[in-house]
Protein backbone atom coordinates (compact mmCIF):
# COMPACT_ATOMS: atom_id res chain seq x y z
CA UNK A 1 0.00 0.00 0.00
CA UNK A 2 2.73 1.98 0.59
CA UNK A 3 4.22 1.61 -2.57
CA UNK A 4 1.27 2.23 -4.60
CA UNK A 5 0.64 5.26 -2.25
CA UNK A 6 4.28 6.59 -3.61
CA UNK A 7 4.01 5.75 -7.15
CA UNK A 8 0.62 7.49 -7.21
CA UNK A 9 2.40 10.15 -5.61
CA UNK A 10 5.56 10.52 -8.19
CA UNK A 11 3.13 10.15 -11.47
CA UNK A 12 1.22 12.78 -9.75
CA UNK A 13 4.33 14.98 -9.64
CA UNK A 14 5.78 13.69 -12.95
CA UNK A 15 1.94 14.26 -14.56
CA UNK A 16 1.48 18.08 -13.75
CA UNK A 17 5.43 18.73 -15.43
CA UNK A 18 4.31 16.88 -18.45
CA UNK A 19 1.75 19.08 -19.75
CA UNK A 20 2.99 22.41 -18.61
CA UNK A 21 6.63 21.98 -19.87
CA UNK A 22 4.97 20.17 -23.75
CA UNK A 23 3.18 23.83 -23.56
CA UNK A 24 5.91 26.21 -22.73
CA UNK A 25 9.19 24.36 -23.49
CA UNK A 26 11.97 23.12 -21.74
CA UNK A 27 14.43 25.89 -22.06
CA UNK A 28 11.44 28.25 -21.12
CA UNK A 29 10.59 26.33 -18.31
CA UNK A 30 13.88 25.90 -16.75
CA UNK A 31 14.36 29.74 -17.39
CA UNK A 32 10.93 30.30 -15.82
CA UNK A 33 12.21 28.09 -12.76
CA UNK A 34 15.87 30.27 -12.37
CA UNK A 35 14.12 33.28 -12.52
CA UNK A 36 10.95 32.15 -9.61
CA UNK A 37 13.64 30.69 -7.41
CA UNK A 38 16.37 33.76 -7.65
CA UNK A 39 13.52 36.23 -7.07
CA UNK A 40 12.18 34.56 -3.65
CA UNK A 41 15.91 33.27 -2.56
CA UNK A 42 16.28 36.45 -0.57
CA UNK A 43 13.26 36.22 1.48
CA UNK A 44 15.13 32.30 2.76
CA UNK A 45 16.65 32.97 5.71
CA UNK A 46 18.21 30.61 8.57
CA UNK A 47 16.11 27.37 7.73
CA UNK A 48 13.65 28.89 5.23
CA UNK A 49 10.13 27.33 6.29
CA UNK A 50 9.18 31.22 5.69
CA UNK A 51 9.30 31.02 1.79
CA UNK A 52 7.27 28.09 1.51
CA UNK A 53 3.79 29.99 1.46
CA UNK A 54 5.78 32.24 -1.26
CA UNK A 55 6.96 29.50 -3.12
CA UNK A 56 3.99 27.50 -2.85
CA UNK A 57 2.23 30.72 -4.63
CA UNK A 58 4.94 31.19 -7.32
CA UNK A 59 4.67 27.17 -8.37
CA UNK A 60 1.15 26.31 -8.07
CA UNK A 61 -0.56 29.52 -9.00
CA UNK A 62 1.38 31.89 -11.02
CA UNK A 63 3.42 29.12 -13.09
CA UNK A 64 1.46 25.93 -12.68
CA UNK A 65 4.62 24.17 -12.66
CA UNK A 66 3.09 21.63 -9.45
CA UNK A 67 -0.21 20.89 -8.01
CA UNK A 68 -0.62 22.23 -4.73
CA UNK A 69 -0.68 18.61 -3.43
CA UNK A 70 2.64 17.77 -4.14
CA UNK A 71 4.17 20.99 -2.75
CA UNK A 72 4.14 19.11 0.52
CA UNK A 73 5.83 15.87 -0.77
CA UNK A 74 8.37 18.35 -2.61
CA UNK A 75 9.36 20.06 0.99
CA UNK A 76 9.23 16.62 2.46
CA UNK A 77 11.85 14.77 0.38
CA UNK A 78 13.86 17.82 0.05
CA UNK A 79 14.39 17.55 3.68
CA UNK A 80 15.60 14.37 3.28
CA UNK A 81 18.75 15.67 1.16
CA UNK A 82 21.64 16.73 2.76
CA UNK A 83 21.60 20.79 2.57
CA UNK A 84 19.53 23.37 2.19
CA UNK A 85 15.48 22.95 1.68
CA UNK A 86 14.80 25.54 -0.16
CA UNK A 87 17.69 25.16 -2.61
CA UNK A 88 16.52 20.96 -2.75
CA UNK A 89 12.97 22.21 -3.45
CA UNK A 90 14.69 23.97 -6.44
CA UNK A 91 16.89 21.23 -7.67
CA UNK A 92 13.94 18.94 -7.52
CA UNK A 93 11.01 20.73 -9.00
CA UNK A 94 13.71 21.66 -11.71
CA UNK A 95 14.76 18.27 -12.44
CA UNK A 96 11.12 16.48 -12.70
CA UNK A 97 10.13 19.59 -14.98
CA UNK A 98 13.07 20.02 -17.34
CA UNK A 99 15.99 17.27 -16.24
CA UNK A 100 19.60 18.27 -15.50
CA UNK A 101 19.03 22.04 -17.35
CA UNK A 102 16.09 22.42 -15.07
CA UNK A 103 17.85 21.13 -12.08
CA UNK A 104 21.14 23.25 -12.51
CA UNK A 105 19.38 26.30 -13.05
CA UNK A 106 16.83 26.11 -10.23
CA UNK A 107 19.66 25.63 -8.14
CA UNK A 108 20.96 28.27 -9.48
CA UNK A 109 18.41 30.43 -9.33
CA UNK A 110 18.13 30.21 -5.53
CA UNK A 111 21.65 30.21 -4.68
CA UNK A 112 22.94 33.38 -6.94
CA UNK A 113 20.95 35.99 -5.49
CA UNK A 114 22.12 35.33 -2.05
CA UNK A 115 25.56 34.41 -2.92
CA UNK A 116 26.01 37.89 -4.25
CA UNK A 117 24.27 39.54 -1.21
CA UNK A 118 26.98 37.61 1.22
CA UNK A 119 29.62 38.76 -0.95
CA UNK A 120 29.09 41.98 -0.44
CA UNK A 121 28.64 41.61 3.12
CA UNK A 122 31.79 39.82 2.91
CA UNK A 123 33.74 42.69 0.95
CA UNK A 124 32.69 45.40 3.34
CA UNK A 125 33.28 43.27 6.54
CA UNK A 126 36.98 42.34 5.95
CA UNK A 127 37.26 45.91 4.25
CA UNK A 128 35.94 47.39 7.49
CA UNK A 129 36.42 44.76 10.56
CA UNK A 130 39.24 47.28 11.81
CA UNK A 131 36.71 50.14 12.22
CA UNK A 132 36.21 51.35 15.76
CA UNK A 133 32.79 51.42 15.18
CA UNK A 134 32.64 47.97 13.05
CA UNK A 135 34.41 46.20 16.06
CA UNK A 136 31.80 47.64 19.03
CA UNK A 137 29.09 46.36 16.81
CA UNK A 138 30.70 43.09 16.59
CA UNK A 139 31.17 43.39 19.97
CA UNK A 140 27.38 43.34 20.48
CA UNK A 141 26.66 40.28 17.70
CA UNK A 142 28.89 37.49 18.90
CA UNK A 143 26.91 37.07 22.29
CA UNK A 144 23.61 37.87 20.18
CA UNK A 145 24.44 34.92 17.98
CA UNK A 146 25.40 32.49 20.46
CA UNK A 147 21.71 32.81 21.74
CA UNK A 148 20.66 32.92 17.96
CA UNK A 149 21.95 29.10 17.64
CA UNK A 150 21.26 28.50 20.78
CA UNK A 151 17.40 29.29 20.05
CA UNK A 152 17.73 26.96 16.92
CA UNK A 153 18.84 23.92 18.86
CA UNK A 154 16.19 24.49 21.57
CA UNK A 155 14.15 24.20 18.31
CA UNK A 156 15.09 21.34 16.89
CA UNK A 157 15.33 19.88 19.65
CA UNK A 158 11.60 20.17 20.38
CA UNK A 159 10.49 18.22 17.67
CA UNK A 160 13.92 16.20 17.59
CA UNK A 161 13.18 14.74 21.26
CA UNK A 162 10.23 12.97 22.22
CA UNK A 163 11.93 9.98 24.70
CA UNK A 164 14.69 9.19 26.62
CA UNK A 165 16.05 7.48 23.37
CA UNK A 166 15.89 10.92 21.28
CA UNK A 167 16.93 12.69 24.23
CA UNK A 168 19.72 10.40 25.36
CA UNK A 169 21.21 10.68 21.67
CA UNK A 170 20.99 14.69 21.14
CA UNK A 171 22.74 14.54 25.02
CA UNK A 172 24.99 11.83 23.71
CA UNK A 173 26.16 13.72 20.51
CA UNK A 174 26.95 16.90 22.83
CA UNK A 175 28.83 14.99 24.96
CA UNK A 176 31.07 13.70 22.63
CA UNK A 177 31.71 16.30 20.63
CA UNK A 178 32.41 19.02 23.82
CA UNK A 179 34.19 16.34 26.06
CA UNK A 180 35.74 14.00 23.67
CA UNK A 181 36.54 16.67 20.52
CA UNK A 182 35.27 13.93 18.09
CA UNK A 183 35.47 15.16 14.63
CA UNK A 184 31.76 16.18 13.89
CA UNK A 185 31.74 14.75 10.72
CA UNK A 186 32.35 11.27 12.46
CA UNK A 187 29.19 11.94 14.49
CA UNK A 188 26.77 12.62 11.66
CA UNK A 189 27.72 9.47 10.14
CA UNK A 190 27.65 8.06 12.84
CA UNK A 191 24.13 9.29 13.92
CA UNK A 192 23.45 7.82 9.94
CA UNK A 193 24.88 4.66 10.56
CA UNK A 194 22.51 4.44 13.87
CA UNK A 195 19.44 5.40 12.18
CA UNK A 196 20.33 2.72 9.46
CA UNK A 197 20.67 0.14 12.05
CA UNK A 198 17.64 0.97 14.40
CA UNK A 199 15.66 1.16 10.95
CA UNK A 200 16.73 -2.17 10.38
CA UNK A 201 15.66 -3.56 13.85
CA UNK A 202 12.35 -1.89 13.51
CA UNK A 203 11.53 -3.57 10.58
CA UNK A 204 12.36 -7.10 11.78
CA UNK A 205 10.07 -6.27 15.04
CA UNK A 206 7.14 -5.34 12.54
CA UNK A 207 7.57 -8.22 10.29
CA UNK A 208 7.56 -10.28 13.67
CA UNK A 209 4.92 -8.55 14.96
CA UNK A 210 2.74 -7.04 11.78
CA UNK A 211 -0.29 -5.17 14.05
CA UNK A 212 -1.03 -2.51 11.14
CA UNK A 213 -0.44 -1.88 7.84
CA UNK A 214 0.74 1.46 6.70
CA UNK B 1 47.75 20.21 -1.67
CA UNK B 2 47.59 23.85 -2.53
CA UNK B 3 45.15 25.81 -0.75
CA UNK B 4 42.12 26.21 -3.38
CA UNK B 5 42.01 22.36 -3.40
CA UNK B 6 41.88 21.93 0.25
CA UNK B 7 38.95 24.57 0.19
CA UNK B 8 37.00 22.99 -2.23
CA UNK B 9 37.20 19.60 -0.64
CA UNK B 10 36.75 20.93 2.65
CA UNK B 11 33.04 22.34 1.45
CA UNK B 12 32.73 19.02 -0.47
CA UNK B 13 32.43 17.32 2.70
CA UNK B 14 30.56 20.15 4.67
CA UNK B 15 27.81 19.56 0.92
CA UNK B 16 27.63 16.04 1.69
CA UNK B 17 27.03 15.64 5.60
CA UNK B 18 24.85 18.85 5.83
CA UNK B 19 21.39 16.81 7.18
CA UNK B 20 19.48 19.27 8.56
CA UNK B 21 20.85 22.25 7.38
CA UNK B 22 21.92 25.35 8.94
CA UNK B 23 23.46 25.88 12.25
CA UNK B 24 24.26 21.86 12.53
CA UNK B 25 27.12 22.59 10.00
CA UNK B 26 28.71 24.84 12.17
CA UNK B 27 30.78 22.60 14.08
CA UNK B 28 31.85 20.40 10.96
CA UNK B 29 33.20 23.74 9.27
CA UNK B 30 34.41 25.17 12.59
CA UNK B 31 36.56 22.41 13.22
CA UNK B 32 38.10 21.62 9.54
CA UNK B 33 38.74 25.42 9.08
CA UNK B 34 40.00 26.50 12.32
CA UNK B 35 40.80 23.13 14.47
CA UNK B 36 42.49 21.14 11.66
CA UNK B 37 43.93 23.70 8.87
CA UNK B 38 44.16 26.82 11.25
CA UNK B 39 43.17 29.32 8.87
CA UNK B 40 41.45 31.79 11.46
CA UNK B 41 41.42 32.42 14.81
CA UNK B 42 38.88 30.87 17.22
CA UNK B 43 37.06 34.55 17.60
CA UNK B 44 37.70 35.09 14.23
CA UNK B 45 35.53 32.75 12.83
CA UNK B 46 32.50 33.38 15.29
CA UNK B 47 32.95 36.97 13.43
CA UNK B 48 32.31 35.47 9.84
CA UNK B 49 29.25 33.09 11.50
CA UNK B 50 27.72 36.26 12.82
CA UNK B 51 28.01 38.32 9.32
CA UNK B 52 27.20 35.19 7.64
CA UNK B 53 24.03 34.67 10.13
CA UNK B 54 22.83 38.45 8.76
CA UNK B 55 22.91 37.58 5.36
CA UNK B 56 19.63 35.91 3.81
CA UNK B 57 20.89 32.37 2.08
CA UNK B 58 21.79 28.99 3.81
CA UNK B 59 24.16 29.49 6.55
CA UNK B 60 26.47 26.66 5.27
CA UNK B 61 26.72 28.40 2.40
CA UNK B 62 27.29 32.02 3.51
CA UNK B 63 29.71 30.17 5.63
CA UNK B 64 31.69 29.25 2.77
CA UNK B 65 31.29 32.28 0.75
CA UNK B 66 32.88 34.23 4.04
CA UNK B 67 35.86 31.64 4.56
CA UNK B 68 36.12 31.54 0.64
CA UNK B 69 36.68 35.42 0.15
CA UNK B 70 39.07 35.90 3.64
CA UNK B 71 41.36 32.98 2.09
CA UNK B 72 41.56 33.80 -1.48
CA UNK B 73 39.09 36.27 -2.53
CA UNK B 74 35.55 36.36 -4.96
CA UNK B 75 37.17 33.27 -7.27
CA UNK B 76 37.29 31.63 -3.73
CA UNK B 77 34.49 32.96 -2.31
CA UNK B 78 32.25 31.16 -5.73
CA UNK B 79 34.50 27.99 -5.05
CA UNK B 80 33.93 27.66 -1.87
CA UNK B 81 29.91 28.31 -2.40
CA UNK B 82 29.66 25.89 -5.36
CA UNK B 83 31.47 23.10 -3.53
CA UNK B 84 29.11 23.48 -0.63
CA UNK B 85 26.17 23.22 -3.16
CA UNK B 86 27.20 20.62 -5.51
CA UNK B 87 27.15 17.41 -3.66
CA UNK B 88 22.73 18.12 -3.00
CA UNK B 89 22.61 18.42 -6.76
CA UNK B 90 24.50 15.46 -7.67
CA UNK B 91 22.67 13.62 -4.94
CA UNK B 92 19.05 14.80 -6.84
CA UNK B 93 20.11 14.33 -10.35
CA UNK B 94 21.73 10.74 -9.26
CA UNK B 95 18.63 9.48 -7.15
CA UNK B 96 15.51 11.84 -7.37
CA UNK B 97 13.22 8.84 -8.21
CA UNK B 98 14.50 7.10 -5.22
CA UNK B 99 13.86 10.03 -3.13
CA UNK B 100 10.05 10.64 -4.18
CA UNK B 101 9.79 6.68 -3.58
CA UNK B 102 11.50 5.91 -0.34
CA UNK B 103 11.27 9.33 1.48
CA UNK B 104 8.12 8.07 3.28
CA UNK B 105 9.57 4.40 3.95
CA UNK B 106 9.16 3.22 7.41
CA UNK B 107 13.26 2.57 7.56
CA UNK B 108 14.01 5.69 6.43
CA UNK B 109 11.81 7.05 9.17
CA UNK B 110 13.36 5.43 11.77
CA UNK B 111 16.95 6.48 10.24
CA UNK B 112 15.69 10.46 10.90
CA UNK B 113 13.90 10.00 14.34
CA UNK B 114 17.74 8.89 15.43
CA UNK B 115 19.42 11.55 13.29
CA UNK B 116 16.95 14.46 14.00
CA UNK B 117 18.40 14.75 17.77
CA UNK B 118 21.55 13.98 16.67
CA UNK B 119 21.41 17.21 14.57
CA UNK B 120 19.93 18.90 17.83
CA UNK B 121 22.78 18.17 19.83
CA UNK B 122 25.06 19.34 17.64
CA UNK B 123 23.85 22.76 17.17
CA UNK B 124 23.93 22.68 20.76
CA UNK B 125 27.52 21.98 20.85
CA UNK B 126 27.69 24.72 18.12
CA UNK B 127 26.36 27.39 20.59
CA UNK B 128 27.85 25.91 23.29
CA UNK B 129 31.48 26.26 21.83
CA UNK B 130 30.78 29.79 20.60
CA UNK B 131 29.62 30.73 24.13
CA UNK B 132 33.03 29.60 25.68
CA UNK B 133 34.69 31.97 23.34
CA UNK B 134 33.16 34.54 24.18
CA UNK B 135 33.49 33.96 27.86
CA UNK B 136 29.74 33.10 28.51
CA UNK B 137 30.56 29.56 30.02
CA UNK B 138 33.47 30.30 32.20
CA UNK B 139 32.48 33.59 33.66
CA UNK B 140 35.02 35.28 32.38
CA UNK B 141 32.11 37.36 30.03
CA UNK B 142 31.47 40.61 31.29
CA UNK B 143 27.52 41.43 32.81
CA UNK B 144 26.79 43.28 29.68
CA UNK B 145 27.74 40.41 27.39
CA UNK B 146 25.68 38.09 29.27
CA UNK B 147 22.79 40.67 29.38
CA UNK B 148 23.33 40.95 25.59
CA UNK B 149 22.75 37.01 25.50
CA UNK B 150 20.05 36.78 27.51
CA UNK B 151 17.98 39.70 25.65
CA UNK B 152 18.82 38.39 22.36
CA UNK B 153 17.65 34.74 23.35
CA UNK B 154 14.78 36.38 25.13
CA UNK B 155 13.93 38.02 22.12
CA UNK B 156 14.51 35.11 19.66
CA UNK B 157 12.18 32.71 21.49
CA UNK B 158 9.27 35.03 22.82
CA UNK B 159 8.82 37.41 20.10
CA UNK B 160 8.27 36.99 15.99
CA UNK B 161 10.84 39.82 15.31
CA UNK B 162 12.80 38.68 12.56
CA UNK B 163 15.65 37.08 13.50
CA UNK B 164 18.10 39.42 11.09
CA UNK B 165 15.96 42.55 12.67
CA UNK B 166 16.97 41.10 16.59
CA UNK B 167 20.70 40.73 14.90
CA UNK B 168 20.36 43.90 13.77
CA UNK B 169 19.40 45.82 17.27
CA UNK B 170 22.05 43.75 19.32
CA UNK B 171 24.69 44.99 16.56
CA UNK B 172 23.41 48.39 17.12
CA UNK B 173 23.41 48.47 20.48
CA UNK B 174 26.97 46.81 20.64
CA UNK B 175 28.20 49.79 18.77
CA UNK B 176 26.83 52.16 21.71
CA UNK B 177 27.78 50.15 24.37
CA UNK B 178 31.11 49.18 23.58
CA UNK B 179 32.16 52.05 21.70
CA UNK B 180 34.81 53.06 24.41
CA UNK B 181 36.96 49.92 24.37
CA UNK B 182 37.71 50.17 21.08
CA UNK B 183 38.21 54.31 20.36
CA UNK B 184 41.69 54.92 20.51
CA UNK B 185 42.25 57.03 23.66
Amino acid sequence: MAREEAQRRTKAVAGASEERVRHIGRWRTAWALFLAFAKLSPVTFGGGFAVIPLLERELVDRHRFARREEIVDLFAVAQAVPGSIYVNVGTLIGYRLAGVLGAVLATAGALLPTILIMLVLAVLYEGLKANPYVEATMAGLRPAIVALIAYAGVRVAKTAVDGWLTGGIAVVTFGVLFFLHLHPVLVIVGGIVLGLVVGQWEKTRRVRKPTRVR
Amino acid sequence: MPLFLLLIVTFLIVGIVSFGGGYAMLPVIDHMVVTEEHWFRETDFIDMIAVASMAPGPIAVNAAVMVGYRLLGVGGAFLAAVSVAVPSLFLILIFARAFFKYHRHPRVAAAFYVLRPVIAGMIFYAAASFARRNGLLSGEASWTTLLFFLVAFVLFARTKLHPALVLLFSGVAGMFVYLPHYLPH
